[in-house]
């Protein structure tokens, strides 16, 4: 009995010494697996961070040599938090970036150059062209890859076009102006467009009227050959009158949108209140759920005696100049830019992906999308607007709004105000150097 | 004429015994060592967290430099200071925070002042009242202003409806296009979150005056007026004081809701000073004359607080 309980006692002690060793045993000599590499992302974005962080899991878990944590940076304070974190040494291994940041982050010398990674890796061909031209925006180097390349398109809502009795968008700026006087019942509430004055791309909408009556500058930029900016000719001033008429004269526009920011001009348009509107690409979304995708139309913005003309932008993943794992982040992007991660982080915002391969994709057939892509396509009329310059931030959030807002508000003629943007953007110019 | 000098002899030689003193330095690390180190992690804090960046605004003061153009700072001695000066933005952005400042804290403490007095007074359910009554002050400036902010927009916002309805208006009003009705707009919000701030200090300085004093007022025959004018301001004043000083510099300084809610609109009516240095840092870049103005914004500051706390106690000692 003695001796039984003994060996019992043996075996359970074999038993757990094994049971012990067993996991050591089975694992793999540490030498045998490097630690993995440990990147930070920085999302600065306010829509898409759910997807991103889907990616980033994704891709730690296929990929276990390289483990990437998702910080996410409140859109609202990301030039000082950037700035501070790259100052400081603190900013993360790599980031989601805006085309609006891209010339200051890249001209305090931040950002790593792409050049050698797009050509060695072949990732220029997968890409929309008109992406890798905001990739160099910044003195011709590319600084980003681009995830999502957005039009500046006109959105109408259908049942109000149905109402008044009009049949397709308005394809020149005399029949813009029609339609929204047709759009347009005040005691209703109702108007056909808003003339946003306001922060958030007011300048892409009264811009697009000066330069569809006065034509760009050289490649397409708006500065001549002698480097002069061309907004301030006749021709231009004519089509900034044009634009500031209908909220001065034909009344098409809420009173309020003087000073309507880009989040109120879709606040109003989802109520029903707003015939048509001007927005960027990821606005798809957020529009056809608010009055329902039936109702919601697309398409180009109208044109001009000089031609017609398309603002563009995008977003996409830039690099940390300072980083020790460029490689691995370069690995993580060449991941989020494969074609179905591409198209699906794109899908859920309604926005247009920059994989050529996604193109193809059904959901991108959907009607909304055909001037969208049109536009991104027809390269020749896209505006190489001045976000280029190191410093068009505060011209584009500050220095325009407080300029069309007093001309909207009758303080200030447009003439004046064609000549105080055409100073503001030369002086940009000569500062950057 | 004088005396002649006669040195003083003592009667009994005096027994001097020098007692060499020996170096404690158990006593001496305890008296003067000791604290220093006690205080040594706050100090190192304090210089780490206050003084290093005063220090560094302040040497920022004096270059050009302008990190998103890729180039160096370049000593510029006092010419970010002239320049502030001749600069028409800092003026209006000055006036602009002046109206701010004078508009948002006066009703603030109107308000505030009327709402202690009333919770100061005995009622059922005051402890509900007084806790519901100071949630607005545990609001966000960036939340208040949305909330604000839609309530007041122009095109689909709750109180154009409520005066349609109630036909004060024949069509909605745009708030945010006219400049008297845009500062009426912030002020009503800032009033909305700052009021509780005050009610909160005051009432605690009107629950610490001792019942004696209103009862011997009551004796002497005193008005309700006579009792507030003569015992209750005078033992508030002091709470009065340091709140509207601390508001004053908050609110001098306070850039979320205002942001929110106009963005400096419209046409840069409600540009502020913080809101200009925002801009003038971090979207044009420049550094160094952004610290010139924060450091001139601080020491307008620094003297208003100075001046206006030196007034109060030439006050007081007249009365």
């Amino acid at each position: 009995m003695a001796s039984n309980q003994l060996t019992d006692r043996r075996r359970v002690l074999r038993g757990l010494a094994v049971a012990a060793t067993l996991p050591t045993i089975l694992a793999r000599p540490a030498w045998s697996q490097a630690n993995p590499v440990k990147i930070s992302f920085g999302w600065p974005f306010a829509n898409g961070t759910q997807g991103i962080e889907e990616l980033a899991k994704r891709f730690s878990e296929e990929k276990r040599t390289i483990q990437v944590e998702v910080q996410v940076i409140p859109q609202a304070q990301v030039l000082p938090r950037l700035t501070t974190a790259f100052t400081g040494g603190q900013a993360p291994d790599c980031l989601g970036m805006s085309d609006a940041w891209l010339a200051q982050f890249a001209g305090g010398g931040w950002l790593s150059d792409l050049e050698d990674l797009i050509s060695a890796s072949g990732i220029e061909k997968e890409l929309v062209p008109a992406s890798m031209q905001l990739a160099r925006l910044y003195k011709g180097r590319a600084y980003y890859a681009g995830f999502v390349v957005e039009p500046y398109a006109v959105y109408y809502n259908k049942k109000h076009y149905a109402e008044a009795g009009i049949s397709q968008a308005p394809r020149d700026v005399d029949e813009f102006r029609n339609t929204a006087i047709k759009l347009t019942n005040r005691a209703r509430n109702r108007y056909g467009y808003y003339a946003m004055g306001g922060s958030g791309w007011q300048f892409q909408q009264w811009s697009t009227w000066m330069v569809n009556h006065g034509g760009l500058g050289v490649a397409n930029t708006m500065y001549d050959a002698q480097g002069k900016c061309v907004l301030a000719s006749a021709k231009h001033i004519e089509g900034l009158e044009k634009w500031v008429a209908l909220y001065q004269v034909d009344k098409v526009s809420p009173p309020a949108s003087a000073t309507g920011t880009f989040q109120d001009q879709t606040n109003a348009f989802n109520a029903g209140q707003i015939g048509t509107v001007m927005g960027w690409g990821q606005y798809l979304s957020t529009l056809a759920n608010g009055i329902g995708e039936e109702n919601l139309g697309t398409a180009l913005p109208p044109m001009g005696p000089a031609g017609q003309f398309f603002f563009y932008g995008g977003n996409g993943f830039a690099i940390n100049k300072n980083t020790a794992h460029r490689e691995a982040c370069w690995e993580f992007i060449r991941f989020m830019l494969r074609a179905d991660n591409n198209a699906r982080w794109n899908q859920t915002g309604g926005a247009i992906p920059t994989a050529r391969q996604a193109w193809s994709a059904d959901w991108l057939k959907a009607p909304k999308y055909v001037a969208p892509m049109e536009m991104i396509n027809r390269a020749n009329a896209l505006i190489n607007n001045p976000r280029y310059l190191p410093g068009y931030g505060s011209f584009q959030t500050q220095f325009a709004p407080e300029q069309i807002q007093r001309t909207l508000l009758g303080r200030q003629t447009a003439a004046e105000h064609a000549k105080a943007v055409a100073n503001a953007l030369d002086e940009l110019r000569a500062k950057a150097g | 004429m004088l005396a002649p000098f006669t040195p003083f002899t003592p009667a009994v030689p005096l027994a001097v015994t020098v007692d060499t003193p020996r170096w404690n330095w158990r006593r001496s690390w305890r008296r003067t060592g000791l604290p220093w180190l006690y205080v040594s992690p706050v100090a190192i804090l304090v210089a780490t967290g206050v003084l290093y960046p005063l220090v560094y605004v302040l040497f920022l003061a004096t270059v050009d430099y302008s990190p998103y153009l890729g180039k160096a700072a370049v000593d510029v001695g006092m010419r970010n200071y002239l320049r502030v000066l001749d600069d028409p933005g800092f003026w209006s952005a000055l006036w602009a925070s002046i109206i701010w400042v004078l508009g948002s804290v006066v009703p603030q403490f109107m308000l505030g002042l009327a709402m202690a007095l009333v919770l100061n007074e005995k009622f059922r359910g005051r402890g509900f009242v007084r806790t519901v009554i100071l949630a607005p002050w545990a609001v966000s400036g960036v939340v208040t202003g949305f909330i604000w902010l839609w309530l007041f927009d122009g095109t689909i916002g709750v109180i154009n409806d409520l005066l349609l309805r109630a036909t004060v208006i024949d069509e909605p009003v745009a708030w945010g296009i006219n400049s008297l009705t845009t500062w009426l707009m912030v002020f009503v919000a800032n009033a909305w979150r700052g009021a509780p701030f005050f009610a909160i200090v005051i009432l605690a300085a009107l629950q610490s005056i001792d019942a004696s004093l209103y009862e011997a007022a009551d004796v002497d025959g005193a008005t309700r007026w006579q009792k507030f004018r003569f015992v209750t301001l005078p033992l508030i004043l002091n709470a009065i004081v340091i709140s509207t000083l601390l508001r004053a510099l908050w609110t001098f300084n306070f850039i979320d809701l205002l942001w929110m809610m106009t963005r400096g609109g419209p046409a840069g009516t409600t540009t502020t000073l913080p809101i200009y240095i925002f801009d003038v840092i971090y979207q044009r870049g420049e550094f160094g004359y952004g610290a010139a103005l924060s450091v001139v914004l601080c020491a307008m500051l620094i003297v208003f607080s100075a001046a206006y706390w030196q007034l109060n106690r030439l006050t007081r000692t007249k009365s």
